[in-house]
């Protein structure tokens, strides 16, 4: 089509601050899609860390702290749920099956998780994704240990590798369980979760390790845990029923026979007269948990916008500069049969021109820079960033961009056609 | 009768003087018109008039204005604009062609225009009588030499085979060998390709090989007045 040629080599004949403007589109939708795709990517999972699990039982408290320390290990439980209220509710008719979570320890500050075998059978993630074992098996008996997969990896340990559990949870605890070596059994896939980060060891475990132990720390009385390795290793079959009644347990998991049963049973936790108790329905705290961030998601999202707007006006300015020095060439473009709206097509086609590319670069620029950052932000943050940047909500952006230029644009391009018109020999 | 105009008056603004006040003036097909008068006298105004750029609205504007017999007037401004295209060829001062594309491009870009039919032979072939080699015709416009670019003009402003060929003071930015060089071989195109001629220019030494030599004040009775 002679109008693009004609654009293409307009805009070629101007590369220099053709290059300078395709640049500053470039930097804006770089910026613009960073935000969307980090904000979409951690939306995503955030909400893929729990999934399959109708309630989650603590101590009375506020539903996000409760979500928080159980499912992302976040801060503290501030009291405990005690054994018999757990031992209650897991017997209620209603319920299906109950993952105990006891927290408190910690293996070079990654947190470790007191459980049961539910955890592996029935915690899901994602949409409802079972964990798998990429290596061993599941606890078996009250010394071992399942890791993590990040655990694993960044510590560099493997199937039969022995370690100590640490009372707290800085990584540098002064009061460490000494003496009581777990030995690595399983290690689980990857899931992008905070699953990957914590140590699983069965409840009996951890009521073990605490036993002698007295307002956190440890008795000069403490047992030989020589003597009560002995004492589980047969027990380990009815783990937690043979559980002395000391150990509390932080929350629990709790899946339903039906899920008509949720309300009911939420009300009846939450209601509960011998001890105050807290139930949440996880994918309704999570949303809640998402909303809070949702004025620094959408400032994000306006400083993206703007950092946009600002390019796309230098992109205009730079178009109204030219056509003070295409004065002439639009004379020869009339002369020659041109009409004038040809002249303010011309002047759109070059804005889309210089954003198509800058789109493009800005494009090309975040795969790279993702390519680069995706596994350093799973290190660190847990988060999975996935490459694919043709998303529909990208798609949708880009249009959006095109669109807005396409607004923008009409301050060079009417002013040239106003030359068009009036222009005369 | 390729140019009839009676009683037309133009004025730019409805409470101005009028710059032109023509009661009649005519060109005949065939007639190589040189026009001379000094600036600021009406000759570009008659010549936007004639290529269909300015029209003279009947309001304030009274009179016919005819080419090729098409009163322009009466032609929307989007027929006039492919009107121009088809009939009429216009060579400036200077700064003729879109200075990023070639010279070949040019051409084309004026063929696009005019809807002209085997544009591609004939731009070639203008584009060797005019002594543009293909070498040249393949150089960006803004690197061609002035000379080089009038002769690009001349095939650019020939290529839909115009019935009329306008000319602006086309040689004012060349030196005396190019300028005698152009104005022979913009001759010999317009007597090749039978087109009429209205060239306009102060410097009447250009004026040899004209059928008729005219000043604008002779018919234009707004430019006697001044």
């Amino acid at each position: 089509m002679i109008l693009l040629r004609l654009a293409l080599a307009s805009v070629w004949s101007r590369k220099g601050s053709a290059l300078l403007t395709i640049m500053a589109i470039a930097v804006s939708v770089f910026v613009l899609m960073a935000v969307e795709q980090v904000r979409l990517q951690a939306k995503n999972s955030f909400g893929n860390t729990v999934s399959g699990i109708d309630l989650i039982v603590g101590a009375r408290t506020g539903d996000i702290n409760l979500l928080l320390y159980s499912v992302f290990r976040i801060g503290h439980a501030t009291n405990n749920v005690s054994w018999q209220s757990y031992q209650q509710f897991a017997s209620n008719p209603q319920v299906a099956w109950t993952i105990p979570i006891a927290l408190g320890d910690s293996h070079k500050g990654f947190p470790v998780v007191g459980t049961n075998s539910n955890y592996f059978t029935h915690f899901n993630y994602g949409n409802k994704k079972p964990l798998s074992f990429s290596q061993g098996k599941p606890f078996n008996s009250t010394y071992d240990v399942v890791l993590g997969s990040e655990v694993a990896r960044k510590l560099g340990y493997s199937i039969g590798h022995s370690l100590e559990l640490a009372h707290g949870m800085a990584s540098t605890s002064f009061s460490k369980h000494t003496g009581s070596p777990f030995k690595t059994v399983g290690i689980l896939s990857s899931t992008g979760t905070p699953v990957d980060q914590a140590l699983y060891v069965p409840l009996a475990a951890i009521d073990a390790i605490h036993a002698g132990w007295q307002q956190g720390a440890a008795t000069p009385t403490n047992r030989k845990p020589e003597e009560h390795k002995h004492e589980h290793e047969h027990e380990h079959e009815h783990e937690h029923e043979d559980l002395n009644g000391d150990v509390s347990l932080s929350a629990y998991m709790v899946g339903l026979k039906s899920k008509l049963a949720t309300f009911t049973l939420q009300r009846t936790i939450n209601n509960y007269p011998e001890e105050p108790l807290s139930a949440i329905l996880p994918g309704v705290t999570l949303s809640q948990l998402w909303q809070l961030m949702a004025t620094m998601e959408n400032t994000l999202r306006v400083i993206s916008l703007l950092v946009l707007l600002a390019a796309e006006f230098g992109l205009a300015a730079m178009l109204l500069a030219s056509i003070r020095e295409r004065n002439r060439e639009i004379t020869v473009l009339r002369a020659i049969g041109a009409p004038p709206w040809l002249v303010l097509l011309l002047i759109q086609a070059e804005a889309f021109i210089i954003t198509t590319l800058g789109c493009l670069l800005g494009l090309a620029l975040l795969s790279a820079v993702l390519a680069v950052a995706a596994p350093i932000l799973a290190d660190h943050y847990g988060l999975l960033i996935s490459a694919n940047l043709l998303t529909p909500t990208t798609v949708i952006l880009l249009g959006l961009i095109i669109a807005s230029v396409f607004i923008v644009a009409f301050i060079p391009s009417f002013s040239a056609y106003r030359q068009a018109t009036l222009k005369q020999f | 009768m390729l140019i009839g105009i009676s009683d037309l008056i133009y004025r730019y603004h409805k409470n101005s003087q009028p710059i032109l006040d023509i009661p009649t003036w005519q060109v005949e097909a065939g007639e190589r018109v040189f026009l001379h008068g000094p600036s600021g006298s009406g000759k570009t105004t008659l010549l936007n008039l004639l290529a269909g750029i300015l029209v003279c609205n009947q309001k304030h504007n009274p009179g016919t204005l005819e080419v090729l017999g098409q009163p322009l007037h009466r032609l929307r401004p989007g027929q006039r604009d492919r009107w121009r295209a088809q009939h009429i060829g216009v060579v400036f001062q200077q700064f003729n062609l879109i200075p990023y594309l070639n010279a070949l491009q040019n051409i084309q870009l004026g063929a696009h225009f005019g809807k002209g039919k085997d544009t591609k032979s004939h731009s070639h072939e203008l584009l060797e009588t005019l002594g543009i080699n293909a070498s040249l015709a393949e150089k960006k416009c803004s690197q061609l030499s002035i000379g080089q670019q009038q002769r690009v003009a001349i095939a650019r402003s020939l290529i839909n085979r115009p019935e009329l060929l306008i000319v602006d003071e086309p040689t004012s930015a060349l030196d005396a060998e190019n300028r005698a060089a152009f104005m022979q071989l913009l001759l010999r195109q317009v007597e090749k390709h039978n087109t009429t001629l209205l060239f306009v220019s102060h410097d009447l030494s250009l004026s040899e090989g004209m059928t008729r030599v005219e000043a604008l004040s002779d018919f234009n009775r707004a430019g006697a007045r001044q």
